[in-house]
């Protein structure tokens, strides 16, 4: 399965942000999509997930049945902030979860809860009352009940502890083979750790930064020489 | 303190600015002229700031007048010579609002921002707040007595008596929060006995008590003496920022009013557990509905149960009223018959279908219409429709109150025939669901609330001061009560079908964060 972005473009009055982006993304892939704060990362996933109008382009997916234009319905968009509705319970958004979602899910509510490791004085809980990385889990929790085929993940790892993250990665890397997941940071050390290819929004532009036969060192300071490029050009 | 005053107001202007020129950009007809440049023109800033303040004063003014005009009224209605009647009524309101409109002690984002953020000086911030407030108070007070035709020895009295008054509130609320280390008005023993005794003593004239010129001349003394202590007080205290820290955390500066994000949104404690048995059978959305009415019980009830007791209250001393003087009797007689037009404006007021789509909205659909499945069409109109039953079930219940009472009050002034008062019946539920129906698709279609709260589409404002306008305008009307049902009838099904249909067209697409 591919997704291919074909002349992506948004500005916001005269500030362009993404300028005719064409990229193809597979499944069996972890993108790492870095860019500088304000890079337009988030603008870019916003695009897909058409939650904004773009002012060009189509993105579309190939998959065993053809092509057909990328639709909000094929997309899990995870946010960097999770936002959940804090009137329920963990449990009760899950069991809501599960009951609108029927024809995907296969396993119990339990189950469910074992995976992310949320225990069951915290399944009763408000949402409200829940921690950040604990948002996060029931937040990615659901994207990968409704087993969305792009998964879009902003800046989610960022300000969790470190147990929450490496649970977190485990999740991601399970998934990868049958979904195309796009993983976007500004921290440099997550998307090298996590991250199969890792891509650079660079001057509104998207641009796959080749490691070839760099090792580690080289690889992490080609990539910053190719984002301080993108501030000189600022 | 000058100082302060200066980036305090500059806070204040910039805010205002700005805040314009993004309402003014959600306008297409705008975007162009306003440009992202606009927040850098200081020519602008100072022409909309100058202007936007003026227009906050020229605000607090007018609701100066407004209240005055209201006592004038009321001491108008109770005696012919109404004088001594207002000076009570003005005592006496002043004296609740000593209780009431305490300023200093208050939260709010501006102030979080003045002191936490920018760190301003406290006490200077606090100095310059009292100063602002009790200037206002003497001008205004003294203009509005002044164009009451008040003898200038008598407005010196009654202004300073309420600049006094102000001063002791103020101070009254420091020392008890420095004392209890909480606000009085949470000490539910103190504020109905005091508020209430208060209410009771503003009312006396009604059964002809009013207190003469010279319990007046005794308070103006008594309080000028506790307004130098208080202030002396107030000023003697220097840790401020210490004390403001324990009234004000983070939370509650942006849980303050102006911050859009009141009490209304709050979950109530009792309303957390909700019980197995009215889950049982429910599933999906109908299951996700029934928690969110569950939860939010007590904030979809309580301006619906408020509502309808003040109403039940009123039309209890209205009949009682009706009942023991003939004049009250036809006056409300003829009130039925030409001015059934209020009805309207009454109803406007008392439907809570606002408060409940902030709720569902800050509780709810922000963080829901975050997930792609929440914004399928079959969806928004199926949450739709439990939804509107919801609303509408909500406000029926003062609604009902006030078609009853009407029934009641038509009966005992002696006028009641079974088709006008029949149709009157209809035609006022009819208009709450209406208003329901309004919100909840304006709600839909507009989609007015960002997460802050703070209202962000322009149409919607305009929708509104529409509404309310139309509603005030039918309260001028002086249409008979059966044609004026009849036609009002008309109107909210129309209005309603029409509604129903849009959201189910255009809603999956407006409805969106």
């Amino acid at each position: 399965m591919k997704l291919h972005v074909e002349n992506l473009s948004k500005r916001y009055g005269d500030t362009v942000v993404l300028k005719d982006i064409s990229y193809t993304f597979e499944s069996g892939k972890i993108y790492g999509l870095l860019g500088r704060n304000g890079a337009g990362k988030t603008t870019f996933f916003n695009c897909l997930n058409q939650d904004i109008l773009c002012n060009g382009g189509t993105a579309y997916l190939d998959g065993e049945n053809g092509k057909d234009l990328l639709n909000p319905k094929d997309i899990g968009y995870v946010l960097s902030t999770p936002i959940v509705p804090e009137f329920l319970t963990g449990r009760e958004f899950l069991k809501f979860f599960l009951d609108i979602h029927k024809d995907k899910n296969n396993k119990s509510l339990d189950e469910y809860f074992d995976l992310v490791q949320l225990s069951s004085a915290d399944q009763n809980k408000l949402l409200r009352d829940y921690s950040h990385g604990m948002k996060s889990k029931m937040q990615l929790l659901i994207h990968i009940i409704s087993n969305p085929k792009v998964i879009l993940l902003d800046e989610p790892l960022t300000s969790l502890d470190i147990v929450v993250q490496d649970e977190m990665k485990k999740l991601l890397k399970e998934l990868k083979n049958d979904h195309i997941i796009i993983f976007s940071t500004h921290i440099l050390e997550i998307a090298l750790d996590l991250c199969d290819e890792i891509i650079v929004l660079n001057n509104c532009s998207l641009e796959t930064v080749e490691k070839k036969n760099l090792n580690t060192k080289k690889y992490k300071e080609k990539i910053i020489k190719m984002l301080k490029e993108e501030k000189s050009n600022d | 303190m000058i100082k302060t005053m200066y980036y305090s107001l500059k806070l204040d202007t910039y805010y205002a600015v700005n805040s314009l020129i993004y309402t003014l950009r959600k306008v297409s007809v705008f975007r162009d002229i306003f440009t992202e440049k606009a927040y850098q023109s200081k020519l602008l800033k100072f022409i909309i700031g100058f202007f936007g303040f003026l227009l906050s004063l020229f605000k607090s003014f007018a609701s100066k007048v407004f209240y005055f005009f209201i006592l004038f009224l009321i001491s108008n209605y109770i005696s012919n010579d109404n004088m001594p009647v207002f000076y009570h009524l003005f005592f006496f309101f002043s004296f609740m609002g000593l209780f009431l409109n305490n300023k200093l002690m208050n939260n709010s984002m501006k102030k979080y921002l003045c002191l936490n953020v920018f760190e301003m000086d406290a006490k200077s911030y606090l100095k310059y707040n009292l100063f602002w407030i009790l200037v206002q108070n003497v001008v205004f007070n003294s203009i509005c007595l002044y164009l009451l035709k008040v003898d200038w020895k008598v407005i010196g009295i009654l202004v300073g008596i309420q600049f006094f008054m102000r001063i002791v509130g103020e101070a009254f609320d420091i020392l008890y929060f420095r004392t209890f280390q909480k606000f009085w008005y949470d000490n539910y023993f103190l504020y109905f006995p005091i508020l209430g005794g208060l209410l009771v003593c503003a009312f006396l004239p009604f059964k002809g008590i009013i207190i003469t010129e010279s319990i007046i001349n005794l308070a103006f003394v008594i309080f000028f003496v506790l307004g130098i202590l208080g202030l002396i007080y107030i000023l003697s205290y220097e840790n401020y920022q210490s004390l403001f820290k324990n009234v004000r955390s983070v939370e509650r500066a942006l849980a303050s009013k102006d911050n859009g994000r009141d009490a209304i949104t709050d979950i109530r404690d009792n309303d957390i557990v909700v019980s197995d048995s009215k889950l049982s059978n429910k599933n999906g959305y109908d299951y996700f509905h029934t928690i969110f009415y569950e939860r939010h019980r007590g904030i979809l009830l309580k301006n619906a149960k408020n509502n309808a007791i003040l109403l039940g209250v009123i039309y209890v001393v209205l009949s009682y009223l009706c009942l023991n003087d003939l004049k009250i009797q036809s006056t409300v007689n003829q009130f039925f018959q030409s001015s059934f037009g209020w009805f309207v404006f009454l109803m406007y007021f008392i439907n809570c279908g606002g408060v409940v789509t902030r709720a569902m909205f800050y509780n709810c659909d922000h963080a829901m219409l975050r997930y792609n499945f929440y914004r399928n069409p079959e969806v928004v109109v199926g949450l739709f429709k439990k939804r509107l039953k919801t609303i509408i079930l909500v406000n029926l219940l003062p609604a009902f109150v006030m078609a009853f009472g009407n029934l009641f009050l038509m009966f005992i002034t002696g006028d009641i025939s079974i088709v006008p008062s029949l149709l009157m019946f209809i035609f006022l539920i009819s208009l709450s669901v209406f208003f329901s129906v309004h919100h909840l698709v304006m709600y839909y279609l507009l989609q007015p609330y960002d997460r802050s709260n703070n209202m962000r589409s322009p149409l919607f404002m305009v929708v509104n001061i529409g509404l309310y306008l139309i509603c005030y305008l039918f309260s001028r009307i002086s249409v008979s009560m059966l044609y004026f049902s009849i036609a009002g009838l008309s109107i909210c099904i129309i209005y309603t079908i029409i509604g129903i249909q849009l959201v189910k067209k255009v809603g999956p697409i407006t409805f969106r964060v």
